[in-house]
């Protein structure tokens, strides 16, 4: 698994570089991020732009980050391409999460 | 009909090749999207056997045979290990609650995904061989276009 990270105004920035965010990488996944939350960050985008296909595993991965965050800040969602934010649909978490285009429009919503 | 098989071992990072394939293979019957779609509902069934059917163990195989009949596809996936329990096979997708994060569920989607994305589910166990299968199906009309 490869994550980049990058914090602009003050928001964590994290990029997953593989194409899947699935059962082989998501407990790896939640881990980094649980790691960051621990650390203090509390405003997170989390760039999906590189990532064409997330299952189940890779979803429930990114509900458990959320649900690390105990409602004290923020977990939005940018770079969702037509399959990815299919997933999203189809499960209904486009409800519970906030999907942003690009990464610029998801720091400016979060950055507060 | 048109079929192919493809076998893989049971572990979690063979999952994308049998995913890969599928999808590729689908997409010239069915286009990008229906092929997405075939693709995630066969990548749930590999897990599901990974998880529960090998309890995580690697060694074993997994055989996936992609079927393409007139107006259907069908995917199978046999596996070795232990049988699921019918009633799960046939879970839908979980309530989502959006203004309760404390209880949004983080698991539980793979099953409803699958019965969501296809047209039919069917669910068998050969005791003599030992062998479970799962077999998915999609149809599509004459122009490919599925559902």
């Amino acid at each position: 698994m490869k994550l980049t990270n990058e914090e602009k105004r003050g928001v964590l920035v994290v990029r997953v570089e593989n194409e899947r965010l699935d059962a082989h990488i998501a407990s790896d996944f939640r881990q980094a991020m649980s790691d960051h939350i621990e650390r203090g960050h509390a405003r997170l985008v989390l760039d999906l732009v590189a990532v064409n296909f997330i299952d189940s595993s890779g979803l429930g991965a990114i509900v458990a980050v959320l649900k690390k965050l105990g409602g004290k800040g923020a977990l939005v969602i940018s770079g969702l391409h037509d399959s990815t934010l299919a997933m999203f649909k189809l499960t209904r978490m486009d409800r519970v999460f906030s999907l942003y285009d690009d990464i610029d429009a998801a720091v400016t919503a979060v950055s507060g | 009909m048109d079929s192919i098989r493809l076998k893989i071992d049971s572990r979690a990072d063979q999952v994308a090749l049998a995913g890969r394939c599928i999808h590729a293979l689908s997409k010239v019957v069915v286009g990008e999207r229906a092929a997405f779609e075939i693709e995630l509902a066969a990548c749930e069934v590999i897990n599901n056997v990974i998880e529960h059917a090998y309890e995580c163990r690697e060694g074993n195989d997994i055989l996936i045979e992609w079927i393409h009949r007139d107006g259907e596809l069908q995917i199978d996936v046999h596996d070795w290990g232990r049988a699921v329990p019918a009633d799960v096979l046939f879970s839908p997708l979980p309530d989502i609650d959006h203004g309760d994060v404390t209880n949004l569920p983080e698991g539980g989607f793979g099953i409803g995904l699958l019965n969501a994305l296809s047209d039919r589910v069917e669910y068998r166990t050969d005791e003599d061989e030992g062998r479970n299968t799962l077999s998915l199906f999609r149809r599509f009309d004459a122009a490919g276009i599925s559902r």
